[in-house]
């Protein structure tokens, strides 16, 4: 059969072969699970994909003991280069000895951390909850006696030994087939592959098999569910403190918020890349609704009430820096703790980072290039510095909503004259209103209703199946595909902004027309004095900000 | 060809300028480049004779007064914008990038008329029915961040 088949196409059959697993395992990371998991599935299917397409490829097998060695190749490789746990990466970006010495100083060793049995753990979390000035929601969590945060145990899972134990297993059977001459049709050596894979890929599901009974929890499978849970909610709370006498004193450690959603998903790397630095767990904390920020400092308290500080790094945008410093953050903390303990850094992610770029935090992060060290290299060194925060209260003076009957308009009128709307948010850079603010409110609501253009994994897949097929890249190397599509997804969103904000702008250039004036309509009162003179300026829009720096 | 790819070059060039400062560019050119307005200058010199908007009750060390600006001056910058101050702003060329209006440590902004005015609070954007519009310095205090040196 291998007469039939020219060099070329056989060649060009391994790429689409290559292209299509690609598009399956990479489609399978569209499914909202552990992305360490998915990208270790893909990598396992992609090697596969890769030994069959050399056997396929190279016509006389047996004749060059080279091609052995072609097969043996990414046995080496993949353990190496491949994507399972953190002590990969620092293989690719070394440190220098003296960085390496003040990232230490970030570094909390899990020496200084003492796990406190279950007891201790939930009358101190009562204690903090019950405060007159935590927020509402956690003391009734707190009060029902449910646990209302879990603290980031998971390690990534060990699956490079695996894949190796794999790789070893499954030669070990080939060569062994080949020696005893039992084995001459190829379709038997692939069998042999696909069986080994599913071996693995059943292992790897049986790690994962304590989110599953979770999930049968809610199927109703609950006499199997109740006992596990209750041994699994006891681990839970076994909770880590960190106790200040044992972190040296030369220390400020590190305190890294992580919003996985904003830069395009980028955060997972971002949390592999500090855990191989040697951050410890309550290092690192990801970021969700369900875990809001300031669960994050509960190993924390104690450490900070005896006067230490800490350094906070926050990775997301503009947004998530307000959540970290807000209610649901640092405010939340004792007032015995002083704000000066947990002076914020920014790495910037998210498409606004407005804040970011005025504290002088510019540089975008990318695994590939440099990776985090750079970065916390400026964390060690910078400089404090205050940042005024403000309370926006908007008040509705007459809602423009349309009311039903006349007498009824008129009693709601009244309500709402006597009762008016008010809202009041943070801000902390800047706040626009007119025709800036326009194009933004354009780009927003467009995302919102197109949701999956922007952030999705659709657009991610296709980006990454596009560019592993046309590149051929290596199986093994789909992290590198992956980040690569993590950047291509930001420069997207900001290439749809531009051209959804500037069209607006021109074109709203022409709408407005005199009576619609902004300028007619807005009234600016600065410490209780009106401005004058503002019909003369023909404004569009006000932006209010707070950031600037005076010379 | 060479200039097909040129042209295609700036283009690309000036979207991403437009789209990098997602919107106001940090903030610091922003107040650096406005034009000064009869406004803003009636507004220093109010202040002024007034020995500072609210008065005795400033407590000199710690806020500094209208004019010198700085992150932590418990002030708020206040500039008007029309759609050409949006573009020059992206842009460094030396065009005003908006115009003075106050600098003020209670800023309260009044919309009449009837119909949503489009606003945008740290780049989350709303629709703002017309009323009143108040800014005052936030009950925790500042926030303590870290700059690079």
């Amino acid at each position: 059969m291998d007469d039939f088949i020219y060099p070329s196409k056989r060649l060009s059959a391994f790429a689409v072969t290559i292209a299509a697993v690609n598009l399956y395992t990479l489609g399978l990371i569209s499914v909202k699970r552990s992305t360490v998991l998915k990208l270790n599935i893909a990598a396992v299917f992609s090697f596969a994909v890769y030994v069959v397409g050399v056997q396929f490829f190279v016509v006389d097998f047996e004749a060059q003991p080279l091609n052995y060695l072609l097969v043996a190749l990414p046995l080496v490789v993949i353990p190496l280069a491949g994507n399972g746990n953190g002590a990969e990466l620092s293989l690719v970006t070394p440190v220098a000895e003296t960085a390496s010495k003040l990232i230490q100083t970030l570094v909390l060793d899990s020496s200084s951390v003492v796990v406190q049995t279950r007891g201790e753990a939930i009358q101190r979390r009562r204690k903090f909850l019950r405060r007159p000035d935590a927020p509402a929601g956690a003391r009734s969590r707190a009060s029902s006696g449910m646990f209302f945060g879990r603290i980031q145990t998971s390690s990534p899972p060990l699956l490079s030994p695996l894949r190796l134990m794999w790789c070893i297993m499954a030669t070990a059977t080939f060569l062994f087939l080949r020696q005893a001459n039992l084995l001459d049709a190829k379709v038997s050596t692939l069998l042999v592959w696909v069986v080994c894979t599913i071996v693995v890929l059943i292992i790897e599901q049986q790690l994962h098999i304590k989110s599953r009974f979770v999930g049968a929890a809610v199927k109703g499978r609950q006499r199997v569910v109740r006992a596990y849970e209750k041994r699994y909610r006891w681990q839970k709370r076994d909770a880590p403190v960190v106790d200040s006498s044992l972190v040296p004193s030369n220390k400020t450690p590190l305190l890294a918020f992580v919003n996985t959603k904003s830069g395009g998903g980028v955060g997972q790397v971002l949390i592999r890349e500090l855990r191989a630095l040697g951050m410890h767990d309550c290092q690192i904390w990801q970021l969700s609704s369900n875990h809001p920020p300031r669960n994050a400092f509960e190993p924390w308290l104690s450490y900070l009430k005896s006067g230490r500080s800490l350094r906070l790094l926050v990775a997301g945008g503009d947004g998530t820096v307000s959540w970290v410093l807000g209610k649901d953050g640092v405010d939340c903390l004792p007032e015995s703790i002083q704000k000066s303990q947990l002076p914020v850094a920014i790495l910037p992610l998210g498409t606004g980072n407005d804040l970011a770029k005025s504290f002088r935090w510019n540089s975008s992060y990318s695994p590939h290039d440099h990776g985090i060290v750079p970065h916390l290299l400026r964390v060690v060194e910078a400089n404090e510095r205050l940042l005024d925060r403000w309370t926006v209260t908007a008040t509705t003076s007459s809602t423009p909503r349309h009311g039903t009957d006349g007498a009824d308009k008129k009693n709601k009128q009244l309500a709402e004259v006597n009762q008016p709307d008010t809202e009041s948010m943070s801000m902390l850079n800047y706040c626009g209103i007119g025709c800036g603010a326009r194009v933004a409110l354009n780009f927003h609501t467009l995302r919102e209703q197109h949701r999956w253009l922007f952030c999705s994994q659709v657009t991610f897949v296709t980006l990454s199946v596009a560019s592993t097929s046309a590149l051929a890249y290596p199986a093994f190397k789909s992290d590198v595909v992956v980040n690569d599509c993590f950047g291509a997804l930001q420069l997207l969103n900001k290439f749809i902004y531009a051209n959804i904000g500037g069209g607006q702008v021109l074109r709203s250039q022409f709408c407005f027309g005199s009576r619609n004036s902004f300028a007619r309509r807005v009234e600016i009162i600065c410490d209780g004095k009106r401005l004058e003179g503002l019909e003369d300026l023909h404004l569009e829009g006000v932006i209010v900000l707070n950031m600037y720096d005076g010379v | 060809m060479v200039c097909e790819i040129r042209a295609l070059q700036v283009l690309f060039a000036h979207r991403y300028v437009i789209l990098c400062s997602n919107s106001y560019g940090g903030g610091a050119d922003l107040w650096a480049n406005a034009m000064e307005s009869p406004c803003y200058q009636k507004y220093k010199e109010i202040s002024k004779t007034a020995g500072g908007p609210d008065g005795g009750k400033d407590d000199g060390s710690k806020h500094t007064a209208v004019g010198s600006t700085s992150k932590c001056d418990g002030r708020l910058e206040i500039l008007g914008v029309r759609m050409v101050h949006l573009a020059t702003s992206q842009v460094k060329s030396g065009l005003p990038s908006g115009i003075k209006l106050a600098h003020a440590r209670h800023v309260q902004l009044r919309l009449s008329g009837t119909g949503f005015t489009a606003m945008q609070i740290d780049g989350e954007p709303r629709l703002q029915p017309p009323g009143v519009i108040e800014f005052v310095a936030a009950s925790e205090g500042p926030a303590v961040l870290l700059q690079v040196c």
